[in-house]
C-alpha cells in the first residue's frame, strides 16, 4: 500500500516538470527514474505511436517500435546524453526505428499520379473519410506522407519538422505542401460530394 | 518585407501556398490580408480551403493509442523491478466483489454522462480554422460516438439549421445517455442477482461442511474406541469455516490416517496350532505326549499394506519319518515320529473382509522355514480369521506341511495335513 501511494505521489510530481528535466531524471535513482519514464511515455507514447502507425501501417509494429523508442530514450538518458529539443529528439528516435524497419520491409506503391479515387469508389458517409485519407497516405512518397505526418498528426512545426528529419525549412515547406494538394486530388471527388451533400 | 513579397520576389509564393502555410500557422501576420482578400475573390481557392479544412478536421479526429499493457511492458523491458504500469487489479472473491464492480459500474455510467456533457459543450463550431492556430494533437481519447462537427470557413446558412442540428446531437446524446443507463441498471440487476445465489451457495456449503465435519468426528470417534488406535490425525485440525474442497481433502486425509492406522499396526503376535499328521486311530508316541507343547508355532508379523504381513515364525511339531537305509548291505526301513523345532520366514495374506460378518476375512499363509538336524520345511495354511473386535483375532483353516531330510545322502520327505487353529494379538494396538 506505501509503495503504491509513494509511485503514484512520484507521477503527481512527475507531472508538473518539464520534459528534460524528466529526461536528466532518468540517470537516477530507480524510483525516480521509472517515474520519469512513466510520465514522459504518458506525454508523448500517442504521438509517438500515431507516426509510427501512419508510416508502418501496423498497429501491432507500431507499438514495438513505440516500446523501442522508449527503450531508446531510456537508454541515451542513462548516458545523460545532452539535447535541447525533447520532442524532436524523441521523434527522431522514432523516425530511425521506423526508417530502419521500413528498409527492412520494404512494401511496393502505387505512383500517386496514376491513382485517382471517384466518388463511386468511397460510400458517402463521412465516417469513412478517414479510412480514404489513410488510403490516400499510403499511395503518396514516403518522404512526403512522413512530413505530413509530423505537421497534421503529430502537429511538429516546419522548424521541428525540419530537425527531426535533417532536412533544410524550405525541403520541408515544399514536401508538405505537396503531400496536401497530392492528398486533395486524390480525395477532391469525394470532398465534392461530401460538401454538396452537407 | 512579408513572407508573401519575400516569396513573390524569390520564389513566387502562389495564393494556394499561402493557404496551406496560413493553415499550418505558419504564414506570417502581414500576408494573413493578402492572403483573405484572395479568398474573397478565388472561389476555387475558397473550396479547396474547405476541402483541407475537411482534411484536417477528420485527421485530428483520427486519435489511436496504444494498448495500456504496454507501459507496463516498457517499464519491464527497461528492467524496472516494481513496475507500475498504473492500472489498477481488483482482486475479487466471493461477495466481496459485489460492491466494488457496482461502484465501478455507476462511476462508468457517470463517466459517460461527464464525457457527454464535456463534448456537447465543445461541439460549438471551432474557430481554430479560421484563426489558423497551430493543430496541436488531442491529448486524449474521443469518444467516437459523438460526432464532432467539422465547421468550414463559409458560415452556415441559417440559424435554423444550426438549431436543427444542436437539436439532432441532443437527441442522439439523450439516446445514448438512456443507452447507457439501461445497460447501468441491467448490469447492476445481474450482480444482484448474483449476489443472491452465491450468498445461497455459501450457506449450502457450509451446511455440507458441518455435516462432512460431524460425519468425520463420528468416524474417528467410533475408530479410536473399537481399536484404542492413537490417531495420526486430529479432526481439530478441519476447520469450520474450510472450503467445500479442502473439507472433502481434509476428510479424505484423514480416513486414509485413520486406514492407515489401522493397517499398519507394527507387530502383531500369532500362536497357533499345527495338523499333527497322526491320525485318530494311531497311538501318540511317548516322545509327543512328552513335549511341551508340541505342533504349535508363534509368528511375529509385520504389516506390508493392507491385508498383506511378513514376519518370523517358529515352532515345533512332529512329523512321521518312513525312510530306507542300508545296514550290513541289507536294507532297512525306518519308521519315527520325532518332535522337531523349526524357524523360517511366514507371509501372510487377508486380503478383503467377508460381507456377511462383520470382521471376518479369508486368510493364506505360506512358511518356508528350515527343522534342525532334518530339512527344509514348507507349509501353507488357508482359512478364515475373525476379528470381531479389539486386537484379538481368531484363525480357523486349513494346513498342509511337507519336511525334506537326508539319511545316507538320500533325501526323503515327509508331508501331513490337518486343522490348524490358533489366535492373533496386534500388540500395537495395546500401547
Amino acid at each position: 500500500m506505501a509503495t503504491g501511494t509513494v509511485h503514484r505521489t512520484r507521477e503527481r510530481e512527475a507531472a508538473d516538470i518539464a520534459d528534460l528535466d524528466l529526461y536528466v531524471q532518468l540517470s537516477l535513482d530507480e524510483p525516480v527514474a521509472q517515474a520519469a519514464l512513466s510520465a514522459l511515455y504518458r506525454r508523448y507514447s500517442q504521438r509517438i505511436y500515431t507516426y509510427c502507425r501512419k508510416i508502418i501501417g501496423d498497429n501491432q509494429i507500431a507499438e514495438d517500435l513505440l516500446q523501442e523508442t522508449f527503450i531508446k530514450l531510456y537508454d541515451s538518458g542513462k548516458q545523460s546524453r545532452q539535447i535541447e529539443n525533447f520532442p524532436a529528439y524523441l521523434m527522431t528516435i522514432a523516425r530511425n526505428l521506423c526508417l530502419s524497419y521500413r528498409a527492412r520491409n520494404r512494401k511496393a506503391y502505387v505512383p500517386v499520379e496514376d491513382f485517382h479515387l471517384t466518388a463511386r469508389d468511397v460510400p458517402y458517409e463521412h465516417k469513412e473519410l478517414l479510412q480514404l485519407i489513410q488510403t490516400s497516405l499510403e499511395l503518396l512518397p514516403e518522404d512526403y506522407r512522413e512530413a505530413f505526418v509530423l505537421r497534421e498528426y503529430n502537429g511538429l512545426t516546419y522548424n521541428e519538422i525540419s530537425e527531426v528529419i535533417g532536412e533544410s525549412l524550405d525541403v520541408v515547406k515544399v514536401r508538405i505542401f505537396r503531400a496536401k494538394k497530392k492528398l486533395r486530388d486524390i480525395l477532391a471527388p469525394y470532398l465534392s460530394d461530401l460538401n454538396d451533400n452537407a | 518585407m512579408t513572407m508573401l513579397e519575400r516569396a513573390h520576389d524569390m520564389t513566387p509564393l502562389q495564393p494556394d501556398e499561402a493557404l496551406y502555410a496560413f493553415l499550418d500557422g505558419e504564414l506570417d501576420v502581414a500576408d494573413e490580408q493578402r492572403l483573405f482578400d484572395a479568398l474573397a475573390s478565388n472561389t476555387d481557392l475558397r473550396s479547396e480551403m474547405k476541402d483541407m479544412l475537411a482534411i484536417r478536421n477528420a485527421v485530428h479526429r483520427d486519435v489511436a493509442v496504444p494498448s495500456p499493457a504496454l507501459e507496463g511492458s516498457l517499464l519491464s523491458a527497461a528492467g524496472f523491478t516494481s513496475a507500475s504500469p498504473g492500472t489498477t487489479t481488483f482482486v475479487s472473491t466471493g461477495t466481496s466483489s459485489f460492491w466494488p464492480t457496482a461502484a465501478a459500474a455507476m462511476f462508468a455510467v457517470a463517466t459517460i454522462l461527464g464525457s457527454m456533457l464535456l463534448v456537447s459543450q465543445h461541439n460549438e463550431p471551432s474557430v481554430v480554422a479560421v484563426t489558423g492556430e497551430r493543430p496541436t494533437p488531442p491529448a486524449t481519447v474521443q469518444i467516437d460516438t459523438v460526432e464532432r462537427i467539422a465547421t468550414p470557413i463559409t458560415s452556415r446558412p441559417s440559424t435554423e439549421v444550426n438549431l436543427r442540428d444542436q437539436l439532432a446531437r441532443s437527441e442522439r446524446q439523450r439516446a445514448e445517455l438512456a443507452n447507457a443507463l439501461s445497460a447501468a441498471e441491467a448490469t447492476i440487476q445481474l450482480l444482484t442477482d448474483d449476489r443472491q445465489a452465491t450468498t445461497q451457495h455459501i450457506a449450502a456449503l457450509q451446511a455440507e461442511n458441518n455435516a462432512l465435519r460431524e460425519e468425520n468426528e463420528v468416524l474417528a470417534g467410533r475408530l479410536a474406541s473399537r481399536d484404542r488406535v492413537i490417531v495420526p490425525t486430529n479432526t481439530a485440525d478441519i476447520r469450520p469455516n474450510a472450503s467445500l474442497g479442502t473439507l472433502r481433502e481434509q476428510t479424505s486425509a484423514h480416513a486414509q490416517a485413520l486406514s492407515t492406522a489401522q493397517t499398519t499396526l507394527p507387530v502383531t503376535l500369532r500362536l497357533r496350532s499345527l495338523a499333527s499328521g497322526l491320525s485318530s486311530g494311531q497311538a501318540v508316541p511317548s516322545n509327543v505326549t512328552e513335549a511341551i507343547l508340541p505342533n504349535t508355532s508363534v509368528a511375529f508379523l509385520l504389516p506390508l499394506a493392507e491385508g498383506h504381513a511378513v514376519g518370523l515364525e517358529m515352532g515345533s511339531e512332529t512329523f512321521r519319518q518312513r525312510y530306507s537305509g542300508i545296514v550290513n548291505n541289507r536294507t532297512v526301513e525306518y519308521s519315527q515320529t520325532p518332535v522337531l523345532f523349526w524357524m523360517g520366514a511366514t507371509y501372510h495374506l487377508s486380503p478383503f473382509e467377508i460381507d456377511i460378518i462383520d470382521g471376518l476375512r479369508p486368510y493364506l499363509d505360506l512358511t518356508a522355514a528350515y527343522a534342525y538336524s532334518q530339512g527344509p520345511l514348507g507349509r501353507a495354511s488357508l482359512g478364515l480369521r475373525y476379528q470381531p473386535a479389539g486386537p484379538i483375532a481368531f484363525n480357523l483353516g486349513f494346513d498342509a506341511a511337507a519336511l525334506g531330510f537326508q539319511h545316507q545322502n538320500t533325501w526323503f520327505s515327509s508331508t501331513k495335513f490337518g486343522m490348524t487353529y490358533g489366535i492373533s494379538i496386534d500388540l500395537g494396538s495395546l500401547r
